[in-house]
């Protein structure tokens, strides 16, 4: 049975810089477990100019991921709380410049780095099991072509996403405050030029979100309440046409273009966090700590900052640092709760209907307790 | 001392995967082929027949050289200084005579040839000698010598004395050809042939199970020699053999009711002395004894086997063992004799006379005594009838019999002159025998590996042994038009045992599982259905004045409807070659997602090609086909056969009520299951893998180099793991 310092659970942005920050700033060996053989497609999003100084932090410069993969956002043209378009770009975030990122040239490079650095990396991992015996962590996992492995560590970190049910087996309790959903497809045109085309347009039950991937493919997603989804049967691909057709911003866009996909895939896209103590020994980072509504534009500014910092919790010999970094995810979240909600306010044209109504004010305190 | 290669004709199989993905052929009839390791030693039997991306492994076909005690000449073995095999694989398909039954076949003499049954050219608009020849897939020989050596069949490696070469262009359907296959040697220097790579394309559309003009797949056969020399200058010894390629053998372990190596013992028992005390001077020799475990046993197992690829539920009683089938008492004479009469007695093979038992579907006509005779096969001819091809006289073959051989040994057996236990006296090399066996002896129409020519013994130049033609072929290149089983023989060039095969081989493989046989009229398979309709319309008038008449009117309309031909009822349901083309197969998924993406529980009895729906699909996605597994190998005489390996990914499933098709909705409540490939998804992944290949190629890259920097040695392949979503047996 192999033994490393640490395991971290998860391939994604969070899991490689982890797994990078231990290696250049603590000096251990990190085995990393992925679920997918890495060949989904990942759809980018925005980051703040602060992503560079967490790559400067990994020991790496942004020259490396390549020319293309920050692409400066000119800003994304929206329909919120009025039928006119606005675009510039200061509604949804106060961090000025913003980057469209490549997510699939940002997540080779950190993953690269991981291995040239020294780090193991094991793809196809499924069935992963956690225990901790004494102060072991024991990770138990199903590969196709290896067969079952046992691997040992002294810390464990879970990076394993939003719909991770690892911390759920280790009894942490996780706050879910709304049930958002995301119902999309990936879109192709033959002819448009996509790139860097940005468009965000709410309605009736929720919001519509196009971006653009390449110069013919776009990802197109539904954001609305799961009881809404169901109701509307919005996950029928027939239905979400009729409604993408009504939309100002986006139909129009997308004439001629078609699904590259034969169903539509449905996501979570609440916003949720930890909210119990964690084991000995053990971090949640990225979307596996807390994760958020997709109108804020989180998600990697948050994964690669809680990776830092969660990482350096885990290792520190001081006492309660990790209670401290807990802490500071419970504070992004509050802030960020706030934010949200003052995103969702802009919107007062149907504060009667069941999603607007329910991201009125102070909804956010309101929040329910899913063990999850 | 004199050396021989072994097996005699080799069987390679062609697969869509890389390279140098690949298995090696099975060392026994009904055996798995075998994983290797690096030095191409054999290692164990097949884990995964298909790559990580679901396309079919190629199989290779080992040659060894045996000396007189059967005892291996390698490049290990003492005053061997080397070993040089020699190949050349050709496809005459496009440039031979487009198949049509038993036409052409010399066995029943003279009056049956091309010529004189006027059969035409598969691509009739080219007509000279010269520009046929160039529809030869022909790229030289290679010759590989050493250890673990390669040369490849392709048009970047033509020998520079070669100057016939040819090979097809691009085409507007399938895939344009690459290679006819690869050489390679392994560590101690024996030859491995690998086949082609599963392409086919052409310019017209598919609509026989023949093939169709302008069409090339890359099957091949061809002839091997070997020339061993030795350190001590004692002169060098010269070998010949044969190799053929075929496609993929769906269900290795179950093998037909009489394979092709049944047919070469055949020719062999019958033309060239290869049991002397078994056939002598013209005749079978009825003191001859059998014995049950080389020469019965396999017969009936293979009866047995049947079931898990084809419901022929007729046959169950032969292998029912409602009588002990090992006692050659006397007392249990009746049962063997009853058994063996349910065999069907073979034609004589001459043309114009259609009152022959194969011809006849059941045992008697009286309700109470009835049973469809064994083997319930079609014939090799159940397709056309007496006056197709404009002939009068054509050949027509309903139904199965098993060869002269297999029927002879039979008898001895019913007869009670066989020894039980099992015997160290065989008849032929294993190796041999094992090669061609798990290949379509019976019926051959044309078959799916070679067909009928090789019932002639003018192909052979002794029991096992193909005839090499005595030709330059690097000056004049092959013969277009030369039929090897005329006159004298001569002996076979590359690509003799193939030409007569369908064009692409997928075609036959598409239509070529079951049959509909008319089994009344001896004469007749199919006939033109005509469909006439009448409709009458009657005027009758209402509300006339007194004493007005109008003549009652009637008016009659007839439509006619032609059909194409259709089997003639009464016909019987009857199948080809199953354990090749499996029809009714059990699913055997065994985990949640395998089930959601197969749509299927485990244990449902299916068709196997379900969701393939015309030639061209099976042009494209043969390789989607599951394998057919035991899935209890390591406990003989519990057989447990589903499929493994079907790539579910690529098929749709609806389930389409009856109302549809009724109009009336009530009927809905009953549904029928379709399968079908989605053609907008397929091409849209296609399109999806374009557009993003940047991201998804790299992340396969990816996940490659990860793996292999985490697992060293990369890929153990002599544990079955039992993880994943795929099935392994």
């Amino acid at each position: 049975m192999d033994k490393y310092d640490v395991i971290v659970i998860g391939g994604g942005p969070a899991g490689a810089a982890c797994a990078l920050s231990l290696m250049r700033h603590h000096n251990k060996s990190v085995l990393l477990l992925e679920r997918s053989d890495f060949t989904q497609q990942r759809i980018g999003e925005q980051v703040s100019h602060s992503i560079f100084d967490f790559v400067d932090y990994l020991g790496l410069s942004p020259e490396d991921f390549g020319v293309d993969c920050f692409v400066p956002n000119y800003g994304k043209i929206s329909y919120w709380g009025s039928d006119i378009a606005s675009s510039h770009h200061s509604l949804f975030t106060a961090q000025g410049q913003t980057y469209q990122l490549d997510r699939a040239m940002f997540d080779e490079t950190l993953l690269m780095a991981v291995v040239e650095r020294g780090g193991t990396i094991i793809p196809r991992c499924k069935q992963i099991k956690v225990a901790q015996q004494g102060s072991v962590w024991q990770v138990q996992l199903s590969h196709p072509a290896q067969g079952d492995l046992d691997f040992q560590s002294d810390y464990l970190i879970d990076a394993s996403g939003r719909q991770s049910k690892l911390g759920g087996e280790l009894g942490i309790e996780r706050t879910v405050t709304d049930q958002l959903v995301g119902v999309g497809a990936f879109i192709h045109h033959p002819q448009r030029v996509f790139e860097q085309q940005q468009r965000i347009e709410s309605c009736e039950y929720g919001w519509w979100y196009m971006a653009g991937l390449s110069k013919d493919l776009a990802v197109v997603t539904c954001f609305t309440d799961v009881d809404l989804m169901k109701e509307m049967k919005l996950n029928r691909q027939a239905i979400w046409n009729t409604h993408l057709a009504k939309t100002k911003a986006i139909a129009p866009y997308l004439q001629g273009s078609h699904s590259t996909q034969a169903r539509l895939w449905v996501k979570q896209a609440n916003s949720q966090y930890y909210s119990s103590a964690f084991p000995e020994r053990f971090v949640a980072v990225g979307d596996a700590v807390a994760s958020f509504d997709p109108v804020s534009s989180m998600g990697i500014g948050f994964a690669m900052s809680s990776a830092c910092h969660g990482a350096h919790a885990l290792i520190s010999a001081e006492e309660g640092v990790v209670q401290y970094y807990q802490n500071d995810i419970q504070r992004i979240f509050d802030e960020y709760c706030e934010i949200k909600d003052r995103i969702y306010q802009k919107e007062q044209r149907w504060v009667g209907l069941p999603f607007w109504q329910r991201r009125a004010l102070f909804a956010s305190l309101e929040r329910s307790v899913v063990s999850v | 001392m004199a050396l021989s290669i072994h097996p005699s004709v080799g069987i390679a199989r062609l697969g869509n995967a890389d390279g140098n993905d690949f298995v090696l052929n099975p060392i026994k009839i009904g055996g798995l082929p075998y994983e290797h390791d690096d030095n191409l030693q054999p290692t164990t039997e097949v884990i995964y027949f298909k790559d990580e991306a679901g396309r079919v492994r190629r199989q290779g076909q080992v040659f060894k050289v045996l000396d007189e005690q059967d005892h291996e000449i390698t490049l290990d073995s003492a005053n061997v200084k080397s070993i040089e095999w020699n190949v050349h694989l050709a496809n005459k398909k496009a440039a031979w005579y487009a198949f049509s039954e038993l036409n052409g076949n010399l066995l029943y003499g003279e009056a049956n040839s091309y010529k004189n049954r006027g059969i035409e050219w598969r691509n009739p608009s080219v007509t000279s000698e010269p520009e046929r020849q160039k529809l030869i897939i022909d790229l030289g020989p290679r010759t590989v010598s050493g250890s673990l050596k390669s040369a490849e069949f392709d048009k970047d490696n033509i020998p520079s004395n070669y100057t016939k070469a040819s090979y097809p262009g691009p085409v507007l359907q399938g895939e344009d050809f690459k290679s006819l296959g690869t050489l390679l040697t392994d560590d101690k220097g024996r030859l491995i042939v690998l086949g082609g790579y599963g392409r086919a394309g052409g310019n017209t559309d598919l609509e026989g199970y023949g093939g169709g003009d302008e069409w090339f797949d890359d099957i091949s056969d061809g002839p091997v020699t070997c020339v061993v020399t030795y350190t001590d200058g004692s002169p060098a010894q010269t070998m010949k053999a044969w190799v053929v390629v075929g496609s993929p053998d769906f269900a290795p372990e179950i093998v037909n009711i009489s394979t092709l190596n049944d047919t070469f013992f055949d020719v062999g028992v019958r033309h060239f002395d290869l049991v002397p005390n078994m056939y002598a001077h013209g005749e079978f020799n009825n003191g001859f004894v059998a014995n049950f475990e080389r020469d019965i046993q396999p017969i009936i197992h293979r009866i047995s086997q049947y079931q898990w690829v084809a419901n022929v539920q007729s046959m169950s009683g032969f292998f029912s063992y409602q009588f002990d089938y090992r006692d050659n008492s006397d007392g249990n004479k009746p049962n063997r004799m009853k058994y063996y009469n349910y065999f069907r007695q073979l034609d004589n093979k001459v043309i114009g006379d259609y009152d022959q038992p194969q011809q006849t579907l059941m045992s008697s006509s009286s309700e109470g005594e009835m049973l469809p005779m064994m083997p319930m096969n079609s014939g090799s001819n159940s397709v056309k009838s007496a006056n197709a091809y404009d002939l009068t006289d054509n050949v027509v073959e309903k139904f199965l019999a098993l060869d002269a051989t297999q029927m002879f040994l039979l008898k001895q057996w019913a007869e009670g002159k066989f020894t039980l236990g099992a015997t160290d006296v065989l008849l032929v090399n294993e190796m041999d025998a094992a090669s061609i066996g798990n290949c379509v002896g019976l019926p051959m129409c044309p078959g799916i590996e070679v067909t009928w020519s090789l019932q002639n013994s003018k192909l052979y130049e002794s029991a096992y042994q193909i005839k090499h033609f005595k030709g330059d072929y690097s000056q004049q290149g092959l013969s277009p038009s030369r039929d090897e089983c005329e006159g004298g023989g001569g002996g076979c060039e590359p690509g003799d045992l193939t030409k007569r095969m369908a064009c692409p081989w997928q075609a036959d493989f598409f239509n070529c599982t079951v049959q509909v046989v008319n089994f009344s009229e001896p004469k007749v398979n199919k006939a033109t259905q005509v469909e006439t309709s009448l409709s009458l319309t009657k005027y009758n008038w209402k509300d006339l004045p007194d004493g007005v008449k109008v003549p009652k009117e009637y008016q009659v309309l007839a439509t006619q409807d032609v059909e194409e031909k259709t089997p003639l009822p009464p016909a019987y349901y009857s199948y080809w070659w199953p354990p090749q083309s499996p029809w009714d197969v059990l699913t055997g998924e065994l985990d949640v997602t395998g089930q959601l993406n197969s749509h299927l529980p485990a244990g449902q009895q299916i068709n196997y090609a379900r969701g393939i729906n015309s030639y061209g699909q099976m042009v494209e996605h043969w390789s989607a086909l599951a394998f057919i597994r035991d899935r209890n190998a390591k406990n003989e005489g519990f057989p447990y056969f589903t499929e493994s390996e079907r790539n579910h990914e690529l098929f749709d499933f609806k389930e389409v009520g009856v109302g549809q098709i009724s109009g009336n909705s009530e009927d809905n409540d009953t549904t029928i299951p379709v399968f079908f490939i989605n053609t907008n998804k397929v091409s849209l992944d296609k399109l999806k893998g374009e557009t993003d290949k940047k991201e998804t190629k790299k992340g396969k890259l990816m996940t490659q180099y990860f793996e292999e920097r985490a697992f060293k040695p990369v890929r153990t392949k002599n544990t079955l793991h039992r993880s994943g979503t795929r099935m392994r047996g």
